[in-house]
């Protein structure tokens, strides 16, 4: 599958949520078939299930941690760059942010910034910078750095993947004093403090980008606690400890420099031997996105594992409103309660992520039970939803109406067909044939786009809930992801409010007013929620995970 | 010798220009907009998307990208990769001695292995013995690459514990990937072997040498095997090509660097300008290899010259 250097495989990088699901490996079939069938729980988010609590006991100091990941190398170590995920975990250990998100209790943290603050309209955002920080070249950390690093993400030389549009639309800085700088928007943005928690808006060293040019990006150098040391190709990365960090964020229980002498992430792309080498003890800590091979590690109960369970927008179907059959909203209706969520979860994945209900996972900011209840499964009801429309059973079972059969078609990536194969069979129980369409990637997003499907494959993690304009806004229906192709002014109106509402019960409130119409119109169908783990040998302690489900190495020790 | 020779590099060059213009297409023949494919699918304006064609020169005609393509291959100049934007060349040179290491270790394990069964297989014709190695043969030929490493290392790693899984560097790193990868190659080097010692011990030479008293073992090692392994140069030269495209599967499963887990970045990432660069470099190792191979054969056998 798309492997990353981290926990999260199937995140926030759009070209990887693209391509959506699992994808079995050979060797993953191989161990695959040894799984039980019976269900396990999804496992709660957070903390983890520790086998032997350590919690209370004093961190020993050294070590070097190893960290396994499965797939390609990065396409380049600089957050502000790339989007892979394997960058941004990476990233976590050698950038330190201006603030930090708990992804336990959704709030924030100082960390670089002391503190901010934020106008009324969420366009201008000033931040108290921390004095003492020094980059581990050597450099000062101020505010100037602060905005060198946000003129750099905006500039579109620097051909940011990722860490411009979380950025948004940004204007330009101010610096009002040595450690005061304002960074102003053109329109409102209150999705900024979720993403500059992230280590893709972290602060890059000024002087070593401008010595260095285009080979910053294979020698990052920035604030954190961990220093990067080498970069061997296909093999490994290295960092070591930094032993000047003194500015950690309080989200942290300590402060210094990290426990851990060095990381070093270890380049095991098979996921089989990844596994073989966890059981070996060859690797310390690997991230599992492949739910059967999780559920057996679970099983094990040999490791500590942390599961991180994704926010935003679900891995779902978006249903076109203009192509026909799905341009009628009863068969979009009948559609949704055509459709068990479980039995995708069940039989694709082992019953390890939890099933969908609403365009926002259970766990985002936003969610709303009362969205959530408004399709139940009922085939009954989606009979009758189609008779009523005039959409009767003809031949073979499948439905008519004025000499068109209700037919869709179901554009994915690669990776999809577990998301649509059981789906087939529940969609033929109504009397509406499926046809499934597995395309390469950049094929099926030109025929996305195109609206040459009914139905579209598509997962959009984030930890803030303005994913939905991505996905709903009429904007972004002839370049963007709004593949329902629907364009309502009240929906796009919310969505803009939404972004800029700084009062979270405020925001929440419009959340939910923007699901209950996507709902009611029939968009999209959620399915799996998803979730990612991070597997750890039961000596590996205090590692935390990061709203985006990244671990944070900074508490994290060995015993030994 | 020297007009065969001349042929034969004429040839190679046509086959090289061949190549060239495979590779090259392929970046037309792949359905999906290359530049689209380049961006991740971070839908942009259609104006920035046309920014990036021109700047990688794909708004000029074919015609002329192929002439800059070549004429820039020529020079060592492949690219940089749309992914790392590294020059390809400095990519496939930093890779290379892993893959030439694992390749050659292959080989060598391959050889050996193969020539022994092979000679044993024929010495002893239609005993068990001969039996017994060309079933192993069999068996080495049929297993895919993945199922064989992911089993040797259940076998070494996990239950025995004797080698490491993951890494490069060390002999006991190297052992397995060898294996795996050798072992095929020496099914096939086997079976020639067999046939080619068979066919040799029926010379009127070889009656010859036992006529004069010789002892069997004499006969076997300074008469029949250097003839018998003419062939076998053929093949190995064969081989080599794909070790290389072996070493694909082999460096994913044991966690090695090399030219082939550049390969499959590559092509999960339509990262054109390394699979180009990585393509044309094997061919060019290949279709080199071959010529030496020719080379070789045409002193080892020098009725080859006529032709």
């Amino acid at each position: 599958m798309g492997n990353r250097l981290d926990a999260s495989e199937r995140d926030f990088d759009r070209r990887q949520l693209l391509k959506g699901g699992i994808a079995l490996s050979a060797g993953g079939l191989i161990a695959a078939a040894a799984v039980q069938s019976d269900a396990l729980a999804a496992p709660s988010s957070g903390r983890a299930a520790a086998l032997g609590s350590l919690q209370d006991e004093e961190p020993q100091q050294g070590g070097e941690l190893i960290i396994g990941y499965t797939g390609d190398d990065p396409d380049s170590l600089d957050p502000q760059i790339s989007a892979w995920n394997g960058t941004s975990s990476l990233a976590n250990n050698i950038f330190d942010s201006l603030i930090l998100a708990d992804a336990e209790t959704n709030s924030y943290h100082p960390a670089l910034a002391e503190s901010w603050e934020i106008n009324e309209d969420a366009t201008q955002f000033t931040f108290q910078i921390r004095q003492g920080v020094t980059f581990s070249d050597g450099t000062p950390l101020n505010a100037e750095a602060v905005k060198f690093s946000f003129d750099r993400i905006a500039d579109p030389a620097t051909a940011s993947k990722l860490a411009a549009s979380l950025l948004g639309p940004y204007t330009g800085s101010e610096v009002l004093d040595e450690y005061t700088v304002q960074a102003n928007f053109s329109e409102p943005n209150a999705a900024l403090l979720d993403s500059l928690s992230r280590a893709n808006l972290g602060i890059v060293s000024p002087s070593a980008v401008q010595e260095m040019g285009p080979d910053f990006e294979r020698n990052p150098v920035g604030s954190g606690y961990f220093i990067f040391e080498e970069w061997v190709a296909n093999q490994h990365i290295k960092l070591v400890r930094n032993p000047d960090y003194a500015w950690a964020s309080s989200m942290f229980t300590h402060d210094g420099p990290a426990h851990l002498d060095g990381l070093l992430y270890q380049a095991v792309p098979d996921l089989t031997a990844a596994l073989a080498a966890l059981d070996q003890e060859e690797i310390h800590v690997l991230g599992v996105a492949d739910y059967r091979q999780l559920k057996t590690l679970q099983e094990s109960e040999r490791y500590n594992i942390l599961t991180y369970d994704y926010r935003g927008f679900p891995s779902s179907y978006l249903m076109n409103t203009e192509k026909a059959p799905t341009n009628d909203i009863a068969v979009r209706q009948a559609i949704l309660h055509a459709i068990n969520p479980d039995v995708v979860v069940q039989i694709s994945f082992a019953g390890v992520p939890g099933a969908a209900s609403a365009p926002l996972t259970s766990k985002s900011l936003g969610f709303d039970p009362g969205v959530a209840e408004m399709y139940p499964y009922d085939p009954d009801k989606a009979r009758q939803i189609l008779d009523d429309a005039g959409w009767l059973v003809g031949d073979g079972g499948v439905r008519e109406k004025d000499g068109e059969r209700l037919s869709v078609i179901f554009i994915g990536s690669a990776g999809w067909e577990p998301y649509a194969i059981p789906v087939q069979p529940l969609l033929s129980e109504v009397g509406i044939e499926m046809e499934i369409r597995i395309l390469t990637s950049a094929a099926r997003a030109a025929a996305n786009i195109a609206g040459e499907h009914n139905l579209a494959g598509l997962g959009f993690s984030s930890s803030d809930p303005s994913v939905l304009t991505n996905l709903f806004h009429s904007k972004n229906i002839e370049n963007g992801f709004a593949w329902s192709r629907f364009n309502d002014p009240t929906l796009d109106d919310l969505l803009v409010a939404a972004q800029g509402e700084p009062d979270i019960d405020a925001r929440v409130e419009l959340y939910r007013q923007i699901q209950t119409i996507i709902m009611e119109n029939a968009l999209c169908v959620p399915l799996v929620e998803g979730l990612s783990a991070t597997v750890m040998q039961p000596n590996v302690q205090g590692v935390t995970l990061d709203t985006r489900g990244f671990p944070y190495f900074f508490d994290a020790w060995m015993k030994s | 010798m020297g007009a065969y020779l001349a042929r034969r590099l004429l040839r190679t060059v046509f086959v090289l220009v061949g190549v060239s213009v495979l590779v090259f297409s392929m970046t037309y023949l792949v359905p999906g907009d290359p530049v689209l494919a380049m961006l991740g699918e971070q839908v942009t304006s259609g104006e920035s998307i046309e920014n990036v064609r021109r700047d990688l020169g794909l708004d000029r005609s074919p015609l002329e990208q192929y002439v800059r393509f070549l004429g820039d291959a020529v020079q060592g100049d492949l690219g940089r990769s749309w992914r790392s934007k590294q020059p390809v060349t400095e990519i496939i040179m930093e890779q290379l001695p892993a893959t030439l290491q694992l390749t050659m270790a292959g080989l060598g394990f391959a050889v050996v292995f193969g020539v022994t069964i092979g000679m044993i297989a024929g010495v002893h014709r239609n005993s068990w013995v001969d039996q017994l190695s060309m079933f192993i043969a069999l068996i080495g030929v049929s297993m895919p690459a993945f199922w064989l490493g992911l089993l040797l290392i259940l076998v070494f790693s996990v239950h025995l514990g004797w080698v490491p899984i993951v890494g490069y560097g060390g002999l006991n790193r190297l052992i397995l990937p060898a294996l795996t990868l050798g072992l095929q190659a020496s099914a096939i080097i086997a079976r020639i072997v067999r046939a080619s010692i068979l066919e040799e011990l029926r010379r009127d030479y070889v009656t010859t040498a036992r006529a004069k008293g010789l002892s069997e073992s004499r006969v076997l090692t300074f008469h029949a095997l250097r003839n018998a392994l003419i062939p076998v140069v053929t093949v190995v030269g064969l081989q080599f090509g794909s070790l290389l495209g072996g070493a694909v599967v082999i460096e994913t499963v044991f966690a090695r660097q090399g030219i082939g887990r550049v390969a499959v970045t590559a092509i999960t990432g339509r990262d054109f300008p390394l699979i180009q660069g990585i393509v044309l470099f094997a061919a060019v190792v290949y279709v080199l290899v071959n010529l030496g191979v020719d080379i070789i054969y045409a002193r080892l056998n020098p009725q080859i010259s006529v032709y």
